[in-house]
């Protein structure tokens, strides 16, 4: 036993004297360094002080921390704080940064959004992996059943906005979620699962009042049909095909051999607005004007391929029809006008009185109804909600070739007629797998576009931003957005 | 008289202090084991996780209670992975969720009574066998063999959907089948094909939503 302590006693003499000669070494042996330092003898009093003079250090920086808390909670609220988001944005690409920080800051209630406009944005800039979560993120919640909860209830009240309800989007906006994750599968050579991005953004058309409007996305279908054919499933890639041209007849299905998917967006899409005496109507304006209509690509070595208009956004977003919100909003319409009405009413009858000498207690009673009707007539808040995806594009043309399994970036150009707008553009997106490529291309960015959320009623968010539950709420969504 | 008062303050300051002492609203769920076999917290119309296990299970008692599979001479070479699985379905899905579970299910209880054969590493595979042969690397304990293991079957499966929706009631609906195949690969007979696995579900979206 003590030689063996003598035999350890040595070794980490010799350990000792070795680690300054031989830095490399010692970080090799880090334990053993410990043991040396555990092993030195202690003053019990100094590390009693020692200790002491720790716990005293943590207590004054819980202290400091909670004093810096309590004074951000003041001006904040539960957040977000600016260090939150400065540690957020930190690490992400520089172009994104302003529609991560609207992501971040926009809370739950605006995450689909959010997560859609940085999408298109990070598939713009080539950040494929920051496109992918962002829809991934968007249509995790477009998927989700929303049931009865409370800010759904808050926006069918009479006395409160539509806009307390989280932003899921038109049916035409959750389509275009859909048809983007599609397009960032087709990259990757997913098949499978862009067929079923396609496929479920065809099936949001289907909630089109008007029957003749249902299913008639002519790209989805033809997406679907080219995730077949890629996957050389000539059938079913017929099929999908056929549906495509029945709704779209200037399309045409590829030939058997054609292995790249060009396509390239046109435009701008819808735009929202209110309408009606109570702003209680959404209806899309028109967009501002764009002069291209047309497209042709050009494969190299090959003679231009003109792009066909497979789908317009716009005609998507105006067939819709009625939407189930709006006879509610058209309720509340009309409880505001009648309440108004009788209150205008009975303060002018009252008033009448009044000025005729009448002071009795029906005339005083009569001008309090007028001004209880009056109050509620003001505190209907009927307006509709008009967040919506700017940047979408209006026309959706496609094309597509034989590049013989090469790698190949075939540009586009963008046409008004028979002029050339911009020419030779090259493809914001263009993946070549082993089975099939894709190119894409976009005539408008969304470069120029704010990165506040769009249609957002700031009175709202103000008065949201008060509230203890949405506080938390907005937290607990900050926090999965940073763990992730 | 005194008795009475203190009771009266205290009834007071209960009534008062009740909110408070109840705390704040619950807002969040903290992080709960669930059984993945359950339903699970959340649940909407497609395939979930019990799905996975429930399919799984299922195919693996098929194919284990085939005698003319499990009881060869020779252990029957078999491709399990997510290669031959087709999606056509309108929900987005990793596959290798399902083949993953079914092939651990297999080659565990197995026991050697099949084999299953690596496809989707075939490049590493490759690789060390060309350093083996160059003799960059030893050969292993179990020498070389001519070529890598040929398989006589591969399994397949198909999962498709049938989407509807009521335009009325806003209440959306899908038919969920998975049907797995086993295929030999020298012939092309199928040599087993499972119960189509099927969930039909349903659910409605508040009004506003709609």
């Amino acid at each position: 036993m003590a030689a063996t302590r003598q035999k350890f006693t040595t070794t980490v003499a010799m350990i000792a004297m070795l680690a300054p000669a031989m830095p490399i070494v010692a970080q090799d042996v880090p334990s053993v360094t410990t043991e040396v330092a555990a092993a030195a003898p202690l003053d019990p009093a100094a590390e009693k002080a020692r200790i002491k003079a720790e716990e005293k250090a943590v207590k004054d920086a819980a202290k400091v921390e909670k004093k810096r808390m309590d004074t951000l909670r003041r001006q904040y609220g539960e957040g977000p704080y600016p260090d939150e988001i400065d540690a957020y944005l930190a690490n992400k690409p520089e172009g994104l940064k302003p529609l991560y920080k609207t992501l971040f800051t926009g809370g739950e209630r605006n995450a689909v959004l959010g997560y859609q406009r940085l999408g298109l944005a990070a598939m713009e800039q080539g950040h494929w992996d920051d496109a992918e979560r962002a829809f991934d993120g968007a249509l995790l919640r477009i998927e989700s059943f929303y049931g009865k909860d409370k800010a759904a209830s808050m926006a069918r009240s009479t006395f409160r906005k539509e806009a307390n309800k989280d932003f899921k989007g038109e049916p035409y906006e959750r389509a275009m979620a859909f048809y983007y994750r599609g397009l960032l599968y087709l990259r990757s050579g997913d098949y499978d699962n862009a067929r079923a991005s396609f496929k479920q953004a065809e099936y949001q058309d289907t909630v089109s009042e008007d029957e003749e409007f249902q299913g008639d996305f002519a790209v989805m279908n033809y997406l679907t049909g080219w995730t077949y054919h890629c996957q050389k499933d000539a059938n079913s890639a017929s099929e999908q095909f056929a549906i495509a041209m029945k709704a779209q007849p200037t399309l045409l299905a590829p030939a058997a051999t054609d292995d790249m998917l060009m396509i390239a967006e046109l435009g701008r899409g819808p735009v929202k607005a209110r309408d009606g005496a109570s702003s209680e109507k959404m209806i899309f304006t028109a967009t501002d004007f764009y002069p291209e209509n047309e497209a042709h690509f050009v494969i190299p070595g090959r003679q231009p391929i003109p792009a066909l208009v497979a789908s317009s956004v716009n005609f998507q977003a105006t067939t819709r029809g009625g939407r189930a919100i709006d006879g509610i909003l058209q309720g509340k319409a009309n409880f505001k006008q009648t309440t108004g009405t009788i209150g205008d009413v009975a303060t002018q009858m009252s008033l009448s009185s009044l000025q005729s000498g009448n002071f009795s207690s029906g005339t005083m009673g009569l001008a309090a109804a007028g001004a209880i009707f009056s109050m509620f007539a003001a505190a209907a808040k009927t307006e509709a909600d008009i967040r919506g995806w700017d940047g979408l594009p209006d026309k959706i043309t496609l094309a597509t070739g034989k590049t013989g399994k090469t790698s190949v970036e075939p540009k586009v150009t963008f046409m008004n007629g028979a002029s050339p707008v911009r020419e030779g553009q090259k493809p914001m997106m263009v993946a070549d797998t082993d089975k099939c490529g894709v190119s894409w291309s976009r005539s408008q960015d969304v470069q120029a576009l704010s990165a506040e959320t769009p249609g957002e009623d700031l009175n709202l968010v103000r008065s949201l931003s008060k509230r203890k539950d949405q506080q938390l709420r907005d937290k607990a969504f900050r926090n999965a957005l940073t763990a992730n | 008289m005194k008795r009475r008062y203190i009771f009266a303050t205290s009834v007071a300051f209960a009534m008062i202090s009740a909110p408070t002492l109840a705390g704040p609203k619950k807002t969040g769920t903290q992080a709960t084991e669930l059984d993945p076999t359950g339903r699970g917290a959340i649940s909407g119309i497609g395939i979930e996780s019990r799905d996975i296990d429930a399919m799984a299970d299922m195919v693996f008692r098929d194919i284990m209670g085939r005698q003319d599979i499990m009881n060869r001479d020779t252990a029957p070479r078999i491709i399990l992975d997510n290669s031959e699985f087709r999606n056509e379905s309108s929900q987005r899905i990793n596959s290798k969720l399902m083949t993953d579970t079914l092939r651990a299910s297999l080659n565990r209880t197995a026991a050697g009574k099949v084999r299953f054969i690596n496809r989707q590493n075939m490049a590493r595979i490759q690789e060390e066998r060309e350093l083996k042969r160059t003799g960059v690397a030893d050969t292993g304990t179990t020498g070389l063999t001519r070529g890598v293991s040929g398989a006589d079957f591969f399994l397949a499966a198909t999962m498709t959907s049938l989407d509807s929706r009521d335009g009325k009631s806003g209440i959306q609906q899908r038919r969920t089948q998975i049907v797995f195949e086993l295929i030999d690969v020298e012939t092309g007979d199928i040599v087993y094909t499972s119960e189509p696995y099927v969930t039909l579900r349903a659910a409605g979206e508040d009004v506003i939503y709609r």
